[in-house]
């Protein structure tokens, strides 16, 4: 199990490199100066090419790529082009906000998507189940920045009950974390069904039916065990991708996580950010899908890590 | 006139009366402003964006202030009272300062301040962004504890607007040299109505109330900035009461609150200022000729841009200047013609059109999009075919800033405003200097323009100025280096319980009246 560990971690250093690497050279093919962004309309050739040097943009590439990785293992992740900040400080400022919303929506999706899958598996075909099941596709194809928009239209504006941008209290977490759950809830439903549904015809299910147990028994300890493990995968994978920010509930609710956080450093082309940020979500990413490998150790007692 | 136009003027003339009915103000209440960025560093030096900077200078006041309402005198003072270039030698201008004021430190604002502050933008080791429109200073003395002589390379008319623009904001130089300039940004200090409190990154900016500025205490207790990056969430808080200011409100919305008085919204629209135009690449192919160029001109119905896309709250160019601008006259207009562009086009050698590419950065100003497609279709009914490229912003500017031997650029969307009103940044990048990467992306370079931008920035006689720039702006319109469309309009909103707020012709809220600026309730 340690062996197991010890290669996974070495294997998410190896990933972050070649982020970080890819991240950067990538950058550079893409057009815009972020020199020429931030100067004012009227700053002189002089002066852009002096901003440049300031940034350390004018070095060779592989220069720039060798400073950025002896920072790196200095823990230095560089410095912000447009604060002036630490790459670092800002990443921090904001990570615990995209985990907040990121768990939050995760955990409105899972409870109730999992619910919702639960009974359609148990009552394939009946009304509830289709009733879900349409629900459900509504949930996967709604595009979440009409259905936030509208959510803050109803709980913000007309009915004035709920804060319609910004963080900092439980209630401005509400609107954006049900706007990503219902999506979740709708992507989980759908594969617990699934899931369900198979583990439900299989020969060890009628057997406990056979010794007599009740349903719930059967369904909660027989049958969601044994389902579980796509529905496990399908959840870190959401969740994981949560963790990199969800750019259009955080950008329509004014949520200050890092998903936004990118996107605007994306724009300004605000290099040292860019590539802290892609190598946080890299390993972050990295490490959930570890968490969910060993859950399946957890879950499945037949997984053995060596 | 659009009746849109006309309820807006009414509405606000019966705001500005009703202010005058004598409600008295009161004192308290947290203002809270929507912006649509985070504000990327609280320090005028680092930051850039003029609505980031506006916010700036409610903690950090300019020595001079752009008369918000766009009209004469164009600079009104600010930290400093009066100014006059020297006679003896004219790159000397003497600014006499506002006595008795105090940094939010204690330090005391005097010329040594001044000089402190100036040189901290124009040394190159602060490396400050917008270094080059400050790089005409050569010298800052201190003259006595409140007169300050600024001399600069050549004799500089527009000095004393040049001195408003926003980048540049007095800062106290105990305070600057205690934390050092990198620093400086995690507590300022400067002499304006409001202090700093925080600045919680990506959430909110908080000011307070000082309780010992120079014109008295503010109304306001506080004012609170958010950033809601999408304009219908900004609109929506808004409207739910979260915010009480929202910048750059789309027309339609504009309409809405003008016509459901209940929703307790008021629509402002200080005058315009930037230059919405379709910039033609001068030295490319068929633009080489200005027969082309004007036929371009006279093919587009800017009247019908400006009803139909913008509802009338703005008027079509006319000048290369905008109408808030010194020296501004309505140069030329190009009326809408299309059998005198076809005409043109015929004579210049291309009866039957030709193809062209646009490229634009959508988003970035306000019904971009619906401009250029108009624009097109204009264009397609006296033959000329436009292939419209839509880019990312950077990725467009990194193409608009290409040099002449590596640009691919015929044709782009863009928009120029003009913070100081004064033709020196104004009409100053007609001219050859300013070739990508300067702002000249139409490789635009008439010698006679030339000698006129430099004789015009030594004038020491302002009428004389005038009438340098008023040719200036004829030689730019005949030329025709551009489609001259319209200047766009500035339309924002605020809930009906605030009061006396100004947003100047700059886009910034006005450092000065945001003192008087209450809260209802």
């Amino acid at each position: 199990m340690l062996g197991y560990l010890v290669n996974r971690l070495l294997f998410t250093v190896f990933v972050a490199l070649g982020i970080s690497f890819f991240a950067f050279v990538l950058l550079h093919f893409i057009p815009g100066d972020p020199a020429q962004l931030l100067a004012d309309q009227w700053a002189t050739k002089e002066h852009i090419e002096a901003l440049r040097k300031q940034w350390g943009l004018d070095k060779p590439l592989f220069t720039q790529f060798a400073i950025f990785m002896m920072n790196l293992c200095r823990g230095n992740l560089g410095t912000s082009i447009a604060s002036g900040r630490p790459v670092a400080q800002e990443i921090v400022a904001r990570l615990p906000n995209t985990m907040i919303l990121a768990l939050a929506g995760t955990l409105i999706g899972v409870v109730s998507g999992l619910g919702a899958g639960i009974l359609s598996g148990c009552r394939p075909y009946s009304l509830q189940d289709e009733l879900t099941m349409f629900l459900a596709l509504f949930g996967v194809s709604l595009p979440p920045f009409w259905f936030g928009l509208m959510l803050m239209w109803l709980f913000a504006v007309k009915w004035r009950v709920l804060p319609s941008s910004g963080a900092g209290t439980l209630a401005h977490l509400v609107l954006p974390a049900f706007t990503l759950g219902i999506g979740i809830a709708a992507v989980i439903a759908r594969q617990t069904r699934a899931s369900m549904l198979d583990v439900l015809r299989q020969p060890y299910i009628v057997t406990a039916y056979a010794k007599g147990l009740k349903e719930s028994v059967v369904v909660c300890q027989h049958a969601l065990r044994n389902a579980l493990i796509p529905i496990i995968t399908v959840t870190g994978l959401i969740f994981g991708r949560l963790l990199g920010g969800s750019v259009v509930v955080e950008t329509v609710f004014g949520w200050p996580g890092l998903g936004r956080f990118l996107v605007e450093a994306i724009f300004t082309r605000d290099y040292p950010v860019i590539r802290g940020a892609l190598l946080i979500f890299g390993l972050t990413f990295a490490f959930v899908n570890l968490i969910v490998d060993l859950t399946y150790g957890v879950i499945d007692p037949r997984i053995k890590y060596a | 006139m659009s009746w849109l136009k006309i309820v807006v003027t009414l509405c606000l003339t019966a705001s500005l009366g009703l202010g005058a009915l004598g409600e008295a103000p009161r004192y308290g209440g947290t203002l809270i402003i929507g912006l649509g960025t985070d504000i990327p560093i609280f320090d005028a030096v680092y930051c850039s964006g003029i609505p980031n900077l506006g916010i700036i200078h409610l903690v950090s006041q300019g020595l001079t202030v752009i008369n918000p309402t766009g009209g004469e005198p164009k600079v009104l003072p600010g930290l400093a009272v009066a100014w006059e270039q020297s006679s003896d030698d004219p790159r000397v201008w003497i600014f006499h300062l506002r006595q008795g004021v105090k940094f939010h430190d204690g330090t005391p604002f005097n010329a040594e301040a001044v000089k402190f502050n100036i040189e901290r933008m124009i040394d190159p080791a602060t490396g400050a962004l917008a270094r080059s429109s400050f790089a005409m200073i050569q010298a800052v003395e201190v003259v006595d504890e409140y007169t300050v002589k600024i001399i600069t390379d050549v004799p500089f008319a527009a000095l004393p607007a040049q001195l408003a623009y926003a980048p540049l904001a007095m800062d106290s130089p105990t305070q600057v040299q205690k934390l050092g300039n990198k620093n400086y940004y995690t507590d300022p200090k400067g002499t304006g109505p409001f202090k700093f409190v925080h600045h919680i990154r990506g959430q909110e900016v908080l000011l307070v109330a000082n309780e010992e500025y120079w014109d008295g205490r503010p109304y306001l207790d506080a004012i609170r900035v958010k950033p809601i990056p999408d304009t219908a969430s900004r609109l929506m808080a808004l409207e739910a009461g979260d915010i009480h200011v929202a910048y750059h409100v789309p027309p339609r919305d504009a309409k809405r609150y003008i016509e459901h008085p209940e929703l307790g919204i008021t629509v402002l629209t200080p005058p315009p200022q930037r230059r919405m135009f379709i910039g033609l690449n001068v030295q490319w192919g068929p633009f080489k000729d200005v027969r082309v160029r004007q036929a371009l001109n006279y093919a587009v119905d800017k009247e019908a841009i400006v009803e139909n896309i913008f509802m009338g709250l703005t008027k079509p160019m006319d000048s290369p200047l905008p109408p808030t601008s010194l020296c501004y006259v309505p140069a030329k207009y190009y009326e809408y013609n299309p059998g005198e562009a076809k005409r043109l086009l015929a004579e210049a050698g291309y009866p039957d059109g030709f193809e062209v590419t646009l490229y634009y950065g959508p988003g970035r100003y306000l019904l971009d999009t619906e401009v250029v497609e108009a624009v097109q279709a204009y264009l397609a009914q006296v033959g000329i075919k436009v292939k419209v490229v839509p880019l990312e912003w950077a990725a467009f500017q990194a193409k608009l800033r290409k040099s002449l031997e590596e640009t691919d650029v015929q044709m782009f969307f863009i928009g120029w405003g003009l913070p100081t009103l004064d033709p020196e940044l104004g009409i100053g990048p007609f001219s050859k200097n300013a070739w990508p990467p300067g702002l000249n992306s139409m490789f635009y370079f008439n010698p006679e323009v030339e000698e006129l931008i430099v004789q015009q920035r030594a004038a020491t006689d302002p009428s004389q100025r005038c009438q340098i720039v008023r040719k200036i702006q004829e030689l730019v319109m005949e030329d025709a280096p551009f489609i001259a469309l319209y200047y766009e309009p500035q339309i924002h909103a605020v809930r009906n319980e605030v009061r006396d707020l100004v947003i100047s012709v700059t886009e910034q809220i006005d450092e000065l009246r945001i003192r008087y600026t209450w809260l209802e309730k």
